[in-house]
């Protein structure tokens, strides 16, 4: 069975922000509004042994998700590949699926398509075609990857094989997007 | 997380409904209907209506409300159903009272003690996430319960001793008035209890934000003072009152409540930051 996920290599993600910019052009995100922001960790430790690295955050289209459960429509759903999305045409901009999200990565747009909630998509549409999210294809360095977990010659099996896993913090909704990173100490979580 | 307003006083509104309506059933389970009971029912209903259209305001597509019943697990759904539920057992109530229907009210009356305790369950479970901490626990819908009955029971029995009620039913009313201010009072307390012990400490949702913080005047004058203390000390008082005292006493405790119920829930939203506040 297909498991979609999103892999980042931490180390090799040099914080320029290109994933950001190009999520907004793809999904034509308005003003103000962020499907995918890239956060700066630290710098944490004592001089001159500091660390810092850059934090690419999205929705995580967990396993488990919890904006689905309390979505009173179904408009937040989850697709058979995992990609979680919302209907628009069904949402009532209740706002409980941004209660429910773990990591404020969805917001209640009053810019564009007002009322309903926005969140990154995975670039469905991209990914239906047969191609991968613009945040994996406009990286710079490399450090996005997207692909099936399941298929062990996948470049996502092959990075999460090749290096320590973080997931960000789970409160039984088992986020999906893996962090990859051996150079720094990740910050606030537990090991995947 | 910001005070969301219409959620707030929808809350606040259908806990006042179902504290009355299990007045109504307690008065209906003695045998010895409440004076003003028709008024009561009626009042209940229109603060449920009005707290259901308060309610309506929090969304950005009220039109499409039709699509709540598409996931019957969701605790937005479950709370449609319930607030329908109560809306047609009060309205029946009220109907049999009218109509002196006096086999049917006592039943309706047994209905109104379930659904009148159900119904702030619900409310606060829909809450219930693990995303936040500080709403994740029973402690919750539990102080949505007791903050109802404070509420229900004394503006009923505000509305009974001013419709004049004898001597002994504004007896019982002041002790069901107290039993209410009492309920609401511990039941808050158990719930900023919970904010003290809840999993992923984090100063944003910490008990010393409400303790000695930004949230310490809101917490100490509003949730604690009008909340806890006043409506205990004037339903006490209320106890051996004349009717006009009395009624005096339970309307100031009624109004120090919601005061109260409001400045709780406004730290409600104030302390219900997510594990990770990542972009928004």
């Amino acid at each position: 069975m297909t498991r979609n996920i999103m892999a980042i290599d931490l180390d090799s993600c040099i914080g320029c922000h290109s994933c950001a910019v190009v999520c907004k052009q793809e999904n034509n995100v308005g003003l103000g509004t962020f499907y995918n922001k890239v956060l700066t960790i630290g710098p944490t430790g004592t001089y001159p042994d500091l660390e810092m690295y850059y934090l690419p955050v999205a929705c995580q289209h967990c396993d488990n998700p919890q904006c689905v459960d309390v979505c009173p429509t179904g408009a937040s759903y989850q697709r058979e590949d995992g990609i979680v999305l919302v209907d628009h045409s069904k949402c009532i901009g209740c706002q409980y699926c941004v209660m429910a999200c773990p990591y404020g990565v969805r917001t209640y747009d009053e810019s564009r398509d007002k009322g309903v909630i926005e969140k990154c998509t995975l670039c469905a549409h991209l990914v239906d075609a047969g191609e991968v999210p613009a945040c994996v294809r406009h990286c710079p360095g490399q450090a996005r990857f997207f692909g099936d977990l399941d298929d062990p010659d996948s470049d996502v099996s092959k990075l999460v094989t090749a290096k320590a896993n973080h997931k960000l913090t789970d409160v039984g909704n088992h986020p999906g997007v893996v962090f990859c990173m051996d150079n720094c100490t990740w910050i606030g979580d537990e090991q995947a | 997380m910001s005070v969301q307003w219409p959620l707030l006083l929808f809350s606040v509104l259908l806990g006042t409904s179902s504290g009355m309506l299990v007045y109504l059933g307690i008065h209906e389970a003695r045998g010895r209907r409440a004076t003003a009971s028709f008024m009561i029912a009626l009042t209940a209903l229109v603060l449920l209506g009005v707290g259901g259209i308060a309610s309506t305001f929090h969304l950005g597509h009220p039109e499409r409300a039709l699509h709540i019943m598409g996931n019957m697990g969701s605790g937005l759904s479950r709370e449609l159903i319930g607030v329908g539920v109560t809306a047609v057992v009060t309205l029946a109530y009220a109907v049999c009272v009218r109509m002196s229907y006096a086999s049917a009210a006592k039943g309706l009356g047994f209905c109104a003690i379930v659904v009148g305790a159900v119904l702030p369950v619900i409310a606060g479970s829909s809450f219930m996430m693990a995303a936040r901490p500080t709403w994740d626990s029973a402690t919750l819908p539990l102080m949505y319960l007791g903050g109802g009955l404070g509420l229900g029971f004394t503006l009923a029995a505000a509305i009974a001793c001013a419709k004049g009620a004898e001597a002994a039913e504004r007896a019982f009313a002041a002790k069901l008035a107290l039993a209410g201010a009492a309920a609401a009072a511990v039941t808050a307390l158990i719930w900023v209890a919970w904010v003290a012990l809840a999993p992923y400490p984090d100063a944003s949702r910490s008990i010393m934000r409400l303790a000695a913080g930004d949230l310490a005047a809101l917490f100490w004058i509003g949730a604690v003072a009008l909340g806890v203390v006043a409506p205990c000390v004037l339903c006490w008082m209320a106890r051996r009152a004349d009717a006009k005292r009395m009624l005096a006493y339970v309307s100031g405790a009624f109004v120090c409540l919601l005061a109260g119920s409001v400045a709780l829930r406004v730290i409600m939203y104030a302390v219900a930051t997510s594990v990770q506040q990542l972009i928004y």
